[in-house]
Formats: structure tokens, C-alpha cells, sequence
């Protein structure tokens, strides 16, 4: 696989994302390419799979391209890369796009099925399935397509991590002489599998290209210059003095109980936060933290009481905003159409005009999100989009900040500033929950660590 | 030229989510105004241009031929699957409305996204259908002053649901940039 | 998609999809036509039994099936049974205006809606969904691009409809905070379905990208559901057809309204 001297650039955008890139992969190799969010990482590996500009429209040129004809990829979004409702009826799309006889699918099927550890009938509806458990189904997947390339664009991004360890061991023990091409951010789980790892930069330039131990060696300051995750990371997070003070109690929580299809999802007796305290909160995949969050603000179906200063509280707007969700997909938050009125509109309820402008600016540049104000708020990276989302928050003075999982999907560079502006949250009083799956940050920075474990919530460690 | 108008997968995908997240939202607040049926005043055809505003929009983000009638087939698909009703009157209704659409827009020859050509066919899409209910529905045999009420509410649904909203809608759309990724690059620019 | 409030499977299961919606288109021209309410009360109970016995659900969901049906039906109607045009007066209340007729016709118009209703929701409770698509591909020859389409949409609704969901939820929270004219009327409803289109949009392309790398075009295939027709169809054809005629011959012996036409 070979491209010479290519240029890309987006219809529609003013400058290139790539000029005069080259990039060589030999047969069998595995390449794993790693580069800060917005450096077209993913871009690259469309081109490289063929996708870009034949079906995403885009305009490339270069000297000479030597691509493998029909890859097989596996995208990171289970949501949006199945067509059909059953595990039988998915793979057979496939078969079927390659007009495999209908008397071998059920035999093929079951083969790739076994392949990648996924036992399951073929009857199997898809939307039952755990998040791992649809990306071994797109692993299968690729099997079927008997290509003899694998594009994976990262796959492991929406699992937690003991599930994407155990993803990348089952990829590698199929992945035999194919040669394989991968984009991920979380990397400590696949870092040392490959043979070669290239590093772009925020320009979309190749930086370096080497082995797994020299790029560790030779570029550690390119990486962590660039924000980029490597299995060393961790180094570089920033430190905090844990607040181990206890503030004035705000929320009690007493025999919390949450339904979920007749059944009963998670039950809490007794729990008390008080101010300024950095708490996590962990529990698998459907174990109902999620859930947890909406019960205490209101927004399900709960028996128990939940009570705030004081004053019981029955209904989310008693809360007033100050206690504040932030959501997993923070888009769905957003009201207004630039990235300036996001923040404003709560300003303005509080001060005067030019007041509200002022610390509407403050806030923004607070956030790192000054330079975007004038953007639609659904137009801005994912990382953006979070912080922002905790930005509307800042509006109201909350005094409990609830967020669930923001850290999610962001590299290393913006991941370390969340958690410095969720310290100084925290410096100045505000609680902060925060539902992570990050082994990292649950153990370093929280005074408090709750955990959901067999329907019940516990605190971990003895607690506080 | 030619490419342009041939449906590529992403237009007839999106052409159908496009309808199906107009169908959740239509039954979700459409339950409301079924309740004011029983008063026979037919407040519910107030809303009843939500049914085709579907092919209004999704005709303005990607103006080819066939796409509104696409439209109103998911459209008419969708309550099937969400409210579990296979209903043949809807699915007829609305590859009636969807003929409505397209034949207003074959007139503007897939081009024009002006204010207009939405509203022009929100109405033909709501006029279409009521030869078939005068039929279905025995219309002849009903007071007139409750017949112009019905034609009214429709006509002004179609106008101003189907047509005005809709245009609301794909201008709002624009701002946030996701038609980039259907090649509208142009239309961006100018609205920025 | 209903295996769990299946009880049995009858030979309806078996039919093919087109059968039913040409049967269906059918039956929508007939009931139309038929303007003798004592055959539409017939050929609505006939519809009613075959639901009944042929859809194989629990008991409790045909209960409530039929409840929201008749409910609905009625519901549909009264514009006509208050407004319509008669000459015998029962009721007159301002512009209320209940005649003999009026009711008769409005009745006659419910069971419309009832017939098909029910026609319907047997279908609905015997078809595999995504069997619609794949017999429409094989029997009828509409292209795949558009058939694929359709499934891949309809794995996306319930994505859409939590989606809806957290973000009324998430208003909830906000709506303390701001001024309502940012939140409510025009304003929040524009901004509410654009959030919900542009998430819808790029999942689509996302989802369109992910079909074509996986070699998925408009060319030759094979398909792993087949579908044909078979003695099955004439079976159903019959079914509608017998019910059809035989409620015309009852209808003439037991007749619950005084007129043959509802006109």
C-alpha cells in the first residue's frame, strides 16, 4: 500500500488537511496511527480504505496511490454501522453483498461467529447486545468480507477498558497475515501489538514513524507535545492535593429506588453529599449510573426521597441549577445556535446586558472556547461540545455538577484539562459527580469513590 | 451533472431518517390533538401538515427527483413500526402527497429552495388527498360550514406547517453545517 | 418482532408480504365502494374474527387492540355524527346538529376505519418486518438500495426516540434557568428537530459509508430470507375475498341499521 506526494482537502473548507503526504505499508504489516483529535487521523485511513473520495465526497490528488481494492472496516459507532436487526441477517448482508450462496451462510456465519468468541444464536437481535459484544459482531463482519486488509477505525473508543483489552487480544489472534491499519486515541491496550506506529500532528503532517518501543523512546515529547495518548501518559496528569474537608452536607439521598421494566435497577439507602467534594462514580456497562443521575434529578420515575438543603425536592426545576447534569452526548443539551448564546442566555437572567456579555466572555475563555463563540454549537469537535456543556452549567452557579463520562472519547490534551477545570470546580466549593470508567482517574483524583455493585451503591475504600 | 441527480445510498438513507425522526416527533405530539377530534371541529387537521412536512424538508436538503416520495412512504412506514398500525389508508394517502410534492417541484425543476416552492407544495400535498376523503369520508353529506372549516384548517396547515415551518427548519439546518456531508457547500456559505 | 405475545403461528404467517398489501389496497378500494352498512357490518365482524383467530397473540393485547381500535374509530367520526346533514333530528344543540342520518353515516364511517383496522393490525402481528423488504426485493424487483434503505432506518428508531427522550430531559433541567423565549413555542421546536435531524443526518451518512465499505450496491446478490408465493396466498386471497361476499349475503338477513345506504 503506497501513496505519493497526496494532497486532501474538503469541498467547501479554505485550507488543505493534508499536503504532500506520503505513507508506505507493506503486506501483513500492522500500523497503528495515533495524532491529536482534529489531525485527520481518520481521514487518512478512509482515504487509505478507498472510501474517501469514492463515497465520501472530498477532493484528493497525488502522484501515485496503490490502495488494496475492498478492505474490510470496522468503525467505532456500533449505532451506525449495521444494517439489519439480527446477528444472522447482519452477516448475511454481507455474504449477500458477495453473492455467497444462500446454502453456506448459515456454516460461514457461525464459523466468523466462533472466530471472534461471539456465541450467540443467529436470532440474536443486535440491540440486545453489549457494546463489546457488537464490535466482535464487527469483527465478524470483517472476516466475512475475506478481505485481506483491515481498516479499524477506532473500535475500542465506546468500551470500557477491561472489554477493550480483551477486544484487541481477540483482534490479534484473527488478524494473521492481513495487514492491518488502526486508528485509535486509547492506545495502552494496542500500543505494543502492532509493528509500526506513525504520529501525526495537529497540521496532518507525519512526525515520526517507528517501532512501538522507539516511538516511546525517541518521541516522548512530540507525543505529549501533541496531547497524544501512549501507555506512558499518565506521567504527565496533572497533580492535585485531594480536598479532604468536608463541606456543608447538600444532598441527601435516602431509600432511593430505580425500576426498569418491572424489574428493580438499582437501590440506594442512604447517601450524603456534602460541598466541595470530587466523588466517582463506577459500576459496569447497564449497571444504572446513568440512571442514577436522572432519578436524583428528577427526570424518572423514582420512589425514595431525594432532599436538597434541606427542603425535599419533588420536582427537577426545585433544584434551580444547582444541581447540573451533564450528559453523554451533550448535544442534545444545547438550545441556541452559537457556541456565545449557550452560555449567555444564562447570564443574561442575572445581570444586565453588558454585564451578562462580559462574563459570558469570561466564562468562554475559562473554557478554552473563546475562539469558537460565533459557531452553532453542533458544529465543534466533541471535546469542545463537552466543555461547553459544562459551560452552560456555570451559568446557573451550580453547587453539585453531575457528569457522565467527559472524558470520553477526548485525547490526552483535553482530558488533562477537564480535570484541572473540574479541580478548580472543585477548589471553589462546587461537588462534582462524575461517572467514569477510566481506572486512571478513579484512582487518582477523587476524595470519594462510590461504586454500583449488584443493584446497590457502595462507597469504595471505606469511604470517607 | 447526470451524477447529481442519481439517488446515491446516503440520499435514500437519509431521505428515510429524515422522515422517520419527523414520524416520532408527530406521535409523540400528534397524541395531543387527537384528543380534540371528538369536537368534530377539526382542530387535529391544524397539525395535519406535519404529515408531509417530511418530503418538504428533506426535498430542500437534497432536491432530486423521487425523494419526497420516499419520504412520505417512510413517513407512512414509520407509524406502522411506532404505533404498531399498519394503516393502507396512510400508506395510499401518502404516496398521494408525496405525488403532490414532487410534481410541484418537477415544476421548479429540483432547483429553487425558495420560500415558495415549500409552501406551494405543503398546499398541493394537503389539497391532493381530498377528493379521496370526500369519498371515504362522505363529505358531500356534511354542513358546509363544517366542510370550508376542514378544507380551511388543512389548507392552512399545509401552507404554514408543511411549507413555512419547513423552510424554518432547512434554514436552521444549514446553520449547523451537518449538510456539508451532503455537498452543500454553497448554500452554507450564503446563508453564513 | 413479536415472539413474546405470540401463542401460534397460523398459515397468515406464512403468506407472502406483497399478498398482504395488495390484499390490503384491495380491501381499502372495496370498503370505499361499499356503501350498504349492513355488508360493512358484516365484513368488519368477519375482519374482527380473523384478527382474532389468525393474528396467534395473548388474549390481553387483542383486548386491548380492539379497545383502542373501536375507541379510535369513533373518535374519527364525529365530526360527522355531530355536523352531518339529515332530516330527522334527534339532537340540536347550537351547531350541533344529530340526525338519523348523520349517525348512521358517521357508524358507517367508523366501520371503515374499523375493517381496515383490523385487516391491519393481522397483518402487523403476522408479518416479519424486515420479510416486507426482502419480498419486495425478489418479487417485486425494487432495488436494493432502496429496500436496505428501510431496514437500516428502522434500526435507527429507537436510537431517535431515546434521543428525544434526553433531550426533553435535558430542557427540563435548563428551562429553570433561562428565559422561556428561548425554550418555548416556534424557538424550542425549531431548534428541538434540528438537534434531532443533524444527530439523524450524520448517523445516516455514517451508516451509508459503513454499507458501501462492506461491498453493498445496486448490482446482483443473493439473499438469505427467501420469499416466494405459494398456496399460502391463494389461501389468504380467499379468506378476504369469502369475507367479502359472504358478508354481502348476510348483510341482506341480519341488519342492524334500517338502511342499505348510508348515503
Amino acid at each position: 500500500m503506497e501513496v505519493v506526494n497526496m494532497a486532501l482537502q474538503f469541498r467547501g473548507a479554505h485550507d488543505p488537511l493534508f499536503t504532500d503526504m506520503n505513507l508506505q505499508i507493506e503486506k501483513g504489516e500492522k500500523v497503528l496511527i495515533v495524532g491529536p483529535s482534529g489531525s485527520g487521523k481518520s481521514t487518512l485511513l478512509n482515504i487509505l480504505s478507498g472510501l474517501m473520495p469514492r463515497v465520501i465526497d472530498a477532493l484528493l490528488e497525488a502522484d501515485h496511490m496503490d490502495l488494496p481494492d475492498g478492505g474490510a472496516v470496522v468503525f467505532q459507532d456500533p449505532d451506525s454501522q449495521f444494517t439489519m436487526p439480527t446477528i444472522g441477517e447482519e452477516l448475511a448482508f454481507i455474504m449477500e453483498n458477495n453473492q455467497v450462496h444462500i446454502d453456506d451462510m448459515t456454516s460461514n456465519a457461525l464459523s466468523a461467529l466462533e472466530a471472534v468468541g461471539l456465541r450467540k444464536p443467529l436470532e440474536t437481535q443486535i440491540s440486545s447486545l453489549s457494546g463489546g459484544m457488537k464490535q466482535k459482531l464487527a469483527i465478524a463482519s470483517a472476516l466475512l468480507q475475506k478481505a485481506d486488509t483491515f481498516f479499524l477505525d477506532e473500535p475500542t473508543s465506546m468500551l470500557d477498558e477491561n472489554t477493550a483489552c480483551s477486544l484487541w487480544e481477540m483482534i490479534q489472534e484473527v488478524w494473521e497475515e492481513r495487514t492491518v491499519v488502526i486508528v485509535e486515541h486509547r492506545v495502552e491496550h494496542v500500543w505494543f501489538r502492532v509493528d509500526r506506529i506513525i504520529l501525526l500532528n495537529d497540521e496532518g503532517c507525519i512526525v515520526a514513524s517507528a517501532t512501538p518501543s522507539e516511538m516511546l523512546s525517541d518521541n516522548r515529547e512530540a507525543l505529549d507535545a501533541l496531547g497524544v495518548w501512549h501507555p506512558h501518559s499518565w506521567q504527565n496528569a496533572p497533580r492535585f492535593t485531594k480536598s479532604t474537608d468536608n463541606g456543608a452536607p447538600l444532598l441527601q439521598i435516602n431509600d432511593l429506588s430505580i425500576n426498569r421494566v418491572g424489574s428493580e435497577l438499582l437501590s440506594v439507602d442512604d447517601l450524603h453529599i456534602p460541598k466541595g467534594q470530587w466523588i466517582t462514580l463506577e459500576g459496569e456497562n447497564g449497571s444504572g449510573k446513568s440512571s442514577f443521575m436522572m432519578a436524583v434529578m428528577k427526570l424518572m420515575q423514582t420512589r425514595g426521597e431525594v432532599i436538597f438543603e434541606d427542603r425535599p425536592i419533588r420536582k427537577t426545576k426545585q433544584f434551580q441549577g444547582a444541581l447540573y447534569p451533564v450528559f453523554q452526548n451533550p448535544e442534545l443539551q444545547f438550545i441556541t445556535n452559537s457556541v456565545f448564546d449557550e452560555v449567555f442566555i444564562n447570564l443574561e437572567m442575572h445581570h444586565d446586558e453588558s454585564a451578562a456579555e462580559k462574563k459570558t466572555g469570561q466564562v468562554l475563555s475559562r473554557m478554552g472556547l473563546s475562539h469558537i463563540k460565533r459557531l452553532h454549537p453542533l458544529e465543534i469537535s466533541t471535546g469542545q461540545k463537552r466543555r461547553l456543556s459544562v459551560a452552560t452549567a456555570l451559568g446557573g452557579i451550580p453547587q453539585i455538577i453531575f457528569l457522565d463520562e467527559p472524558t470520553f472519547g477526548l485525547d490526552a490534551r483535553h482530558t488533562f484539562k477537564l480535570l484541572e477545570l473540574i479541580h478548580e470546580l472543585v477548589e471553589d466549593g462546587t461537588t462534582i459527580i462524575m461517572i467514569t470508567h477510566d481506572k486512571e482517574i478513579k484512582e487518582r483524583y477523587p476524595s470519594r469513590r462510590l461504586k454500583i455493585h449488584n443493584g446497590m451503591l457502595e462507597e469504595v475504600g471505606g469511604g470517607v | 451533472m447526470k451524477k447529481r441527480k442519481a439517488l446515491t445510498l446516503t440520499d435514500v438513507l437519509v431521505t428515510v431518517v429524515v422522515s422517520l425522526v419527523f414520524a416520532v416527533i408527530y406521535s409523540v405530539w400528534g397524541a395531543f390533538y387527537t384528543a380534540l377530534k371528538p369536537l368534530g371541529i377539526h382542530l387535529n387537521e391544524l397539525v395535519y401538515g406535519m404529515w408531509f412536512i417530511a418530503p418538504v424538508v428533506v426535498y430542500l436538503i437534497i432536491r432530486k427527483p423521487g425523494v419526497a416520495l420516499i419520504a412520505e412512504f417512510a413517513a407512512a412506514s414509520a407509524e406502522t413500526i411506532v404505533l404498531l398500525q399498519f394503516d393502507v389508508m396512510l400508506i395510499i394517502y401518502g404516496l398521494i402527497q408525496g405525488l403532490a410534492c414532487e410534481l410541484v417541484f418537477a415544476i421548479v425543476r429540483y432547483k429553487s429552495t425558495a420560500l415558495m416552492v415549500a409552501v406551494s407544495a405543503g398546499t398541493a400535498a394537503a389539497l391532493s388527498t381530498l377528493p379521496l376523503d370526500w369519498y371515504y369520508g362522505y363529505l358531500a353529506h356534511l354542513e358546509t360550514w363544517n366542510l370550508i372549516l376542514m378544507a380551511g384548517f388543512r389548507i392552512l396547515s399545509g401552507a404554514v406547517v408543511a411549507g413555512w415551518l419547513a423552510h424554518i427548519l432547512y434554514r436552521a439546518l444549514l446553520e449547523t453545517g451537518v449538510l456539508k456531508l451532503l455537498g452543500q457547500y454553497k448554500e452554507i456559505e450564503k446563508e453564513a | 418482532m413479536f415472539e413474546s405475545i405470540k401463542r401460534y403461528s397460523t398459515f397468515i404467517d406464512r403468506t407472502n408480504p406483497l399478498t398482504k398489501i395488495v390484499a390490503a389496497i384491495c380491501l381499502f378500494i372495496a370498503v370505499v365502494l361499499i356503501h350498504d352498512p349492513n355488508h360493512l357490518f358484516h365484513l368488519s365482524l368477519w375482519m374482527l374474527l380473523l384478527f382474532l383467530v389468525m393474528s396467534g397473540i395473548e388474549l390481553k393485547y387483542q383486548a386491548l387492540l380492539i379497545a383502542v381500535t373501536v375507541l379510535t374509530g369513533l373518535v374519527s367520526s364525529a365530526y360527522m355524527i355531530l355536523y352531518g346533514e339529515g332530516d330527522t333530528t334527534l339532537f340540536e344543540f347550537g351547531l350541533v346538529h344529530i340526525t338519523e342520518e348523520s349517525i348512521v353515516r358517521g357508524l358507517h364511517i367508523t366501520m371503515r376505519g374499523l375493517t381496515l383496522s383490523f385487516f391491519g393490525s393481522l397483518i402487523i402481528f403476522t408479518t416479519r418486518l424486515t420479510d416486507v423488504f426482502y419480498s419486495m426485493m425478489q418479487q417485486a424487483k425494487v432495488k436494493p438500495k432502496y429496500a436496505y434503505s428501510f431496514m437500516a432506518s428502522i434500526r435507527m428508531l429507537p436510537v431517535i426516540v431515546n434521543e428525544f427522550i434526553t433531550l426533553r430531559r435535558a430542557r427540563k433541567v435548563r428551562r429553570s434557568l433561562i428565559s422561556r423565549k428561548h425554550i418555548g413555542g416556534l424557538r424550542g421546536f425549531t431548534s428541538t428537530v434540528v438537534i434531532l435531524l443533524s444527530q439523524s443526518i450524520r448517523r445516516a451518512h455514517r451508516l451509508a459509508v459503513a454499507m458501501e465499505s462492506k461491498g453493498f450496491d445496486d448490482g446482483a446478490r443473493t439473499y438469505y430470507r427467501q420469499t416466494r408465493f405459494s398456496g399460502y396466498d391463494v389461501c389468504f386471497i380467499a379468506l378476504i375475498a369469502v369475507g367479502l361476499i359472504a358478508s354481502y349475503y348476510s348483510g341482506q338477513w341480519i341488519t342492524p341499521f334500517g338502511t342499505s345506504d348510508a348515503r
